[in-house]
Parts: structure tokens; C-alpha cells; sequence
């Protein structure tokens, strides 16, 4: 390819030109460029009109050819330092070998043949070891709690709360061990487990435990709650916005109030249906501020029954600020303080609904 | 028999407990909707106020702290008028997505009942009838459910070209579904002259006395069962 490229280039006047064209082909691969230029290193300026080895005077032709040739490398190397980075291969670092390659054993055995592993021939030493492991611990925490029960020590039941983790998969159990596991082998290994977290002085166990389990949610949603706020007259108050399908409301709850409430500028008979009512209802009900605090809402969207849920979601986001820590808890395990993603289903061509289909009649 | 009413319809279809186990040892939830807005691990809300006390003495609570919830249907509220069985009676009710008229249909029948039985208890002589008689409306209509609830049911089978009726038992699910449709069914059938609200009220202290449409429905169904007992093997040969 670049020879024949080399035949074209030495007869056509036009090379810089035409080089552009083939140039994509040849771009795709460093060792096929071939130097035109017969000596790119010592061809400057003063020696311009001598030739490269022996000084002789050169032909205007052939001064004229190696300029070119010269043009023609360095645009060349420009081109395919150009559309290198534009590869395939250069659009990811290269993998590293313990991606590609997988974990291996270490050699097991020292140099006349002995195993170095106790549990070599149980066929699954690393396995049988964290089991060992696990039997030992559970040892330990079972003295633990002798000795607290002879000293007569009553504390807290210290069991290990693994909220937010489970425990690792099968495979992954595997890949840890380097061992290819059996289902029995997995099924025995989380069920005692299981019963080491039982343990009433489980977390004293919690580096063990966590070896082998994986987080699944990183942090509770715990945010900032903000501190109450005051009016100049001293009421406490907050303010919350909650959404619901396409509406926003935003609330302010005052405390030391008598139950009044105000949307839009109206009462409660702003909602004419029992069930929206209850709903702006529900948060103060369900933390026994009802007739002791009051609200002020403003709404903006459609809808009366997701404004209903709008307000409810603003109302008990405001009311954090005003409840204890155990009472924000019961309000989150209720679905309050959540935000309903729910909305409705767009309708789709072809068919009667988002999901309905139109009859079908065969004829 | 009041006192023995289970309490179901509390939006935790699987026991909490055994939920929690599959979730804690095999790091999956089974029987998910597969269109949930909600992300897998998202759990359905307990807005029960007895439920969530329930939740919180047994330490399960502590287990759902990093948990997220789902947002409460507007449905929910954890006011003293709410009674899961009777939304859900509500619903069946409902015709087009009217549940405005639903709930009044049903509040009225409810209305009518406390009518009746006040009106009985007015006029009862001694103290002691007097006391008899219950006068809360709610548990005269869980008592209707209860008394109406069927066992088995009969299942069209085909073998041998022949269909069976065969008899097969029901979940308490699907039970408590046939019981409320009977009452419903039953609040329909009457003369012109008559509203929905009274004929339904009728018939729900008519169930919770065992008798009328409803219990006699279920003691058909019963006793045709009792009949193709004979069948019964289609279920499983």
C-alpha cells in the first residue's frame, strides 16, 4: 500500500493534495508510514541547495521534490497524531491484567509437596476457615457474655443491627473464597451467620460480620432538619413545599395556634370531597398536633385531589421541625414524609389507553 | 363471634416478618409489581397507627430504619373513621371511578344501620336487651363479611370432554372478595321504591343475624359443593 503510495507520490505534482485522501487508510496503523523524505533530519535551510551525504549540488527538481516530501511526512505525522486519539482504542485507558485475567489461587503446596493449609483437603480450605472463623467468634462472644451475666452487668441488648446491608450473593462468596461454592455450602454459611447476628453481643462481632456483607443503602435519609423559626410576635413557625403530580403547595405551620386552616385563601371547604380534607388532615392528626397548630397553604396547579396530596407532603415536611426524632421516624414508616412519583401514564398510539387496547375483531 | 374477626385488608399482603427475612438473607423481594414508579427497595407504608405500635414492639422497626417507604395512597389516613375492609367495600361499590358517591352510599347504609338498631334498643324493655344489642355499625358490618364468607367454591373442569363443577377451597383473600360481592349484589336487588343505602343496611344486619340473601347464597354454594363432592379428586387427577 504505502510503496504504491510512494510510486504515486514521486509522479504526481499535486502529492499534499491527494496524500489527504488515501492518508485516512493508511492512518490506522503507525508502522505503515513510510518517510519521504529521504533525510528529514539534515535537510535545513542552508543546505538547501547541496545533498544530504556528499555536498553535491542538487537539481532544482529534486530540491523541489524533497520539500515536498518533507511538507508531506510532517503533515502526515500531524494527521495520525490527530485521528490516534480518535480510535477506538484510545477512547479507554487500557484494562488492567487483574481485570482481564482471573483471581488465581497461590500455589498451595511449599516445595516438597506439603500443603500449606490446614483444611487443604477438605477441597475448600478458605471456606472451611472463615467457618472456623465464625465458631471461634461466636466462642469468644458466648465467654463475653458469661462474664457479663456473672458480674451481673445489665446492658442494652448490643445485637448488631445490619440495616441497610445484606449479605453477599453466592457468587460473590465464591469469588472472595476463590472457591467455587455449592448452594449447601452457601445456605449453611448465611444461616450461621444469621445466627452469630442473633447473638445478643453480636456488634462486638461487627468487623466479622461485615466482611461479608455489602451496603445497600449508603446513607438514611436523615437531612438537616431546620430549627423552627419566629414571628416577631414569637410564634413558632415553619414553612414546607411539597409536590404531587403536576401541583405545588406551599405551607406554613404556626404553632400555639387553634386549628385554623387556610388554602387559597379559603377554609377547609376549599376541598369539596370528605377524602381531601382528610388528607390535609393526616399529618396533624398523626402527630397529635390537630387544633393546636395552625396552617396557612398556597397552592398553584391542577387538580384538587393531588393538591390535597401536595399539601399533606409540604404540611408534614414542615411539622419535622416541630416533632421529636422517635415521631419523625413513625411519620417516615407511614409514607408522609415521601414523595409520591406516581403519575399518570401517557396514552399510546395505536391503542385505546396507556395500557387498553382497542377490540379486535378478526372480521 | 364479633371478637373473632381477623383483621385483614391491612396492605400487608405477606406477613411482615417473613418479608423481611427474604429480604435480609437473599438480598431479593419476590412478587414485586413489575411497573412499580418505585424503586425495588422501597416498602409499602404502615400508616396504622396500630400497626406501626405492632411494628415498633417487635423491634421490626429498628430493622426499617434504612428502609425507604413509599408515600401514602390518599386513601390512607390514621383517623379513627378508617377501616381498611370498608374502603375496600367502597371500592367494589364504586362504579366509573365515583368514589365520592360510593362513600356516601356506604356512610348512608352505615347511617340507616345505627337508625335501626338504635331505634331497637329504644324500645327494648329490660336492661339486659338493652345491652344485647350492638348498635356500632362497623362491627355489624364486619360481622356481615364474616357470616357471609364461603369455603369452597366450584371450579369448571374439563376431563374427558365432560365439564365438572369442582369443588375447591378459596384463600381468605378471595373470600372475603365473594362475601362483599354478595352484599353488594344483594344491596342491588330490590323494588324501584327503594334506595340502595336501605336495602344494603338491611341486608348487612340481616348477614350479621346469619341470615338473608347473603348466608343463604353462601349456604347454596356450600351445599352444591357437598353435592359434587364426587368430583372433588378432578382437582388434582
Amino acid at each position: 500500500m504505502a510503496s504504491v503510495i510512494g510510486q504515486f507520490l514521486r509522479r504526481s505534482s499535486t502529492l499534499v493534495r491527494i496524500s489527504c485522501t488515501v492518508q485516512a487508510r493508511v492512518a490506522s496503523g503507525l508502522p505503515h508510514i513510510q518517510q519521504y523524505s529521504s533525510s528529514s533530519s539534515s535537510s535545513t535551510e542552508e543546505e538547501s541547495m547541496t545533498s544530504p551525504e556528499g555536498g553535491a549540488r542538487m537539481s532544482k527538481s529534486m530540491l523541489a521534490y524533497q520539500q515536498r516530501a518533507e511538507a508531506h511526512d510532517k503533515f502526515m505525522a500531524d494527521q495520525i497524531a490527530e485521528r490516534t486519539l480518535m480510535l477506538p482504542s484510545s477512547t479507554f485507558s487500557p484494562r488492567h491484567p487483574s481485570n482481564v485475567f482471573i483471581k488465581k489461587k497461590a500455589a498451595e503446596f511449599d516445595i516438597s509437596g506439603r500443603p500449606f493449609h490446614t483444611f487443604f483437603y477438605t477441597g475448600y480450605p478458605a471456606y472451611y476457615q472463615a467457618l472456623h472463623d465464625l465458631g471461634k467468634t461466636m466462642i469468644s462472644l458466648d465467654q463475653f457474655a458469661n462474664r457479663m451475666a456473672h458480674l451481673k452487668v445489665e446492658n442494652e441488648s448490643q445485637a448488631f443491627n445490619c440495616g441497610g446491608s445484606e449479605w453477599v450473593s453466592k457468587a460473590e462468596l465464591s469469588n472472595k473464597f476463590l472457591e467455587e461454592l455449592h448452594d449447601k455450602h452457601y445456605i449453611f454459611f448465611i444461616q450461621s451467620m444469621n445466627r452469630l447476628i442473633e447473638h445478643p453481643y453480636s456488634s462486638r462481632a461487627q468487623d466479622f460480620i461485615m466482611r461479608f456483607r455489602k451496603v445497600v443503602i449508603t446513607t438514611q435519609n436523615k437531612e438537616e432538619i431546620p430549627k423552627l423559626m419566629y414571628t416577631a410576635e414569637g410564634i413558632p413557625y415553619m414553612t414546607g413545599s411539597g409536590k404531587r403530580k403536576h401541583t405545588e403547595a406551599t405551607v406554613t405551620v404556626y404553632g400555639r395556634g387553634s386549628g385554623k386552616i387556610e388554602i387559597n385563601g379559603q377554609d377547609m371547604r376549599f376541598f369539596k370531597v370528605i377524602q381531601d380534607r382528610e388528607q390535609v388532615v393526616f399529618p396533624l392528626q398523626f402527630t397529635n398536633l390537630l387544633g393546636k397548630v395552625d396552617l396557612v397553604a398556597n397552592v398553584t396547579g391542577a387538580g384538587l385531589s393531588s393538591s390535597a396530596g401536595a399539601i399533606r407532603l409540604a404540611t408534614a415536611l414542615a411539622l419535622c421541625s416541630f416533632v421529636d426524632e422517635h415521631m419523625r421516624e413513625k411519620m417516615r414508616l407511614a409514607g408522609l414524609l415521601s414523595k409520591d412519583f406516581r403519575v399518570k401514564e401517557r396514552k399510546k398510539p395505536g391503542q385505546k389507553g396507556a395500557r387498553a387496547k382497542f377490540t379486535w375483531k378478526k372480521r | 363471634m364479633a371478637t373473632g374477626v381477623r383483621v385483614l385488608f391491612n396492605d400487608f399482603r405477606v406477613p411482615l416478618r417473613s418479608w423481611l427475612t427474604v429480604n435480609s438473607a437473599w438480598g431479593q423481594v419476590t412478587g414485586r409489581a413489575r411497573y412499580s414508579q418505585y424503586p425495588p427497595a422501597y416498602i409499602k407504608p404502615v400508616y396504622l397507627p396500630a400497626k406501626l405500635e405492632e411494628l415498633e414492639r417487635s423491634g421490626d422497626a429498628k430493622q426499617l430504619e434504612y428502609t425507604p417507604v413509599r408515600a401514602a395512597y390518599n386513601t390512607h389516613t390514621s383517623s379513627v373513621f378508617h377501616d381498611p375492609l370498608v374502603r375496600k367495600f367502597t371500592n367494589h361499590i364504586m362504579k366509573t371511578g365515583n368514589k365520592c358517591l360510593a362513600r356516601e352510599l356506604v356512610e348512608k347504609a352505615f347511617q340507616e344501620v345505627k337508625r335501626v338498631q338504635l331505634q331497637k334498643r329504644n324500645t327494648a324493655e329490660t336492661e339486659e336487651e338493652k345491652e344485647a344489642i350492638v348498635c356500632d355499625p362497623l362491627k355489624i358490618f364486619k360481622q356481615a363479611v364474616e357470616n357471609g364468607r364461603p369455603v369452597l367454591q366450584l371450579v369448571p373442569i374439563k376431563r374427558g370432554g365432560v365439564k365438572y363443577q369442582v369443588p375447591v377451597p378459596i384463600t381468605d383473600h378471595r373470600s372475603y372478595f365473594i362475601s362483599m360481592r354478595w352484599l353488594k349484589e344483594a344491596g342491588r336487588e330490590k323494588e324501584r321504591t327503594i334506595h340502595f343505602p336501605e336495602k344494603l343496611a338491611r341486608e348487612l344486619l340481616a348477614a350479621a343475624r346469619n341470615e338473608g340473601r347473603v348466608v343463604k347464597k353462601k349456604q347454596d354454594l356450600h351445599r352444591q359443593c357437598e353435592a359434587n363432592r364426587a368430583y372433588a379428586h378432578y382437582r388434582w387427577s
